[in-house]
């Protein structure tokens, strides 16, 4: 009953299959999961026309700015045509105003948080006509050269205000720097009237 | 003479891979944080427009993906992972704003090959506002900038 007892060995746990089973999940989620993220252009679509009766919405001539492209993806600004490259530098000189020019849109003081009373251009509108026959490839390009008009003019105030680019800032700082620039963009193709707004 | 002496059998040790787990977990952890679930990819012919600066799609619940490709100069519509016919698409929209719990609004990302007319985009965004979608995501390819 006293006696030594015998010391027993713990057997170990054979663990060579642990890595066949590590290798299955690496191989499920390869399979159900893909690695790009998707890009895009985010914009808001207004309701239909057909069930909501809506007000046309007055804009003063000077706060338009009119892009209309045809069917053989030429781009025109009024009535002159104009290269793809002046897209942004056009728009970003419309909505910023920067010489509170007659002609360019109206600047209105608006209490924003964290900046106080700002001259924000906030009646502009950007109407982008297109053709029934643009290609999409076209019309995704100058959707594209807006964002950028707008991301460089939000990423420079941004710089201005809080000393960092748009995407760094905190999500305050940037509601308050989306105030300054709104983005008012309304799409149409020409045949009908049909339309979206950001 | 020791050259030809019979050689001592060796024997080859034993490979440890105790540590071969650990390593396979190392990657299975790697691979799950740099990917994310799969939700729907494109099964018709789609090459689309690239772009910059564009904003990332957040992955959420109530999003939808609407695939428009080109082949031959015949177009291809795609609901999430079916291939139908255009005139279907408002009605599977319908349907799948009856099943979801209506948490928030639906949304839809719109993946458009670069050589389909407006026309076929524009009825596409008519179904769309028809049906109370507020946000689209235009879908393109991200390219480096030239400078």
């Amino acid at each position: 009953m006293f006696g030594k007892r015998i010391k027993r060995r713990v057997p170990e746990i054979n663990a060579t299959s642990t890595a066949d089973m590590a290798f299955m999940l690496l191989v499920f989620f390869l399979l159900a999961t893909s690695m790009g993220v998707k890009k895009s252009i985010r914009r808001e679509l207004p309701p239909s026309t057909d069930s909501v009766r809506v007000e046309p919405l007055r804009v003063k001539e000077r706060d338009l700015l009119v892009f209309r492209l045809d069917g053989e993806g030429r781009l025109f600004a009024g009535s002159e045509e104009i290269p793809l490259t002046d897209v942004k530098e056009r728009v970003k000189h419309f909505i910023a105003n920067p010489d509170n020019e007659e002609s360019l849109p109206e600047k209105h003081s608006r209490e924003v948080p964290l900046l106080g009373t700002v001259e924000v251009t906030d009646t502009h509108v950007i109407a982008l006509r297109y053709d029934p026959h643009t290609d999409y490839r076209t019309y995704f390009e100058v959707q594209n050269l807006l964002l950028e008009a707008y991301c460089e003019l939000r990423d420079a105030e941004a710089e201005k205000r809080f000393h960092c680019t748009f995407d760094r800032a905190s999500s305050e700082q940037q509601e308050a720097i989306r105030a300054c620039y709104p983005q008012r963009i309304s799409e149409t193709m020409t045949a009908e009237e049909k339309g979206g707004r950001d | 003479m020791g050259m030809f002496m019979r050689r001592k059998r060796r024997q080859i040790p034993g490979l440890n891979t105790a540590s071969l787990p650990d390593l396979i977990f190392t990657m299975l952890f790697f691979f799950m944080i740099v990917t994310n679930m799969r939700e729907s990819s494109p099964h018709v012919p789609l090459e689309l427009p690239a772009g910059q600066g564009l904003e990332k799609v957040g992955e959420m619940s109530g999003l939808h993906y609407i695939y428009i490709g080109m082949e031959q100069g015949k177009t291809y519509v795609q609901w999430d992972d079916d291939v139908l016919p255009l005139g279907q698409l408002e009605h599977r929209l319908r349907l799948s704003q009856q099943s979801v719990e209506t948490d928030g609004p639906l949304e839809i990302a719109l993946g458009v090959d670069g050589r389909v007319e407006m026309q076929q985009v524009e009825e596409v965004k008519q179904v769309l506002r028809r049906n109370r979608v507020s946000v689209v995501y235009y879908l393109g390819e991200e390219s480096r900038p030239e400078h």
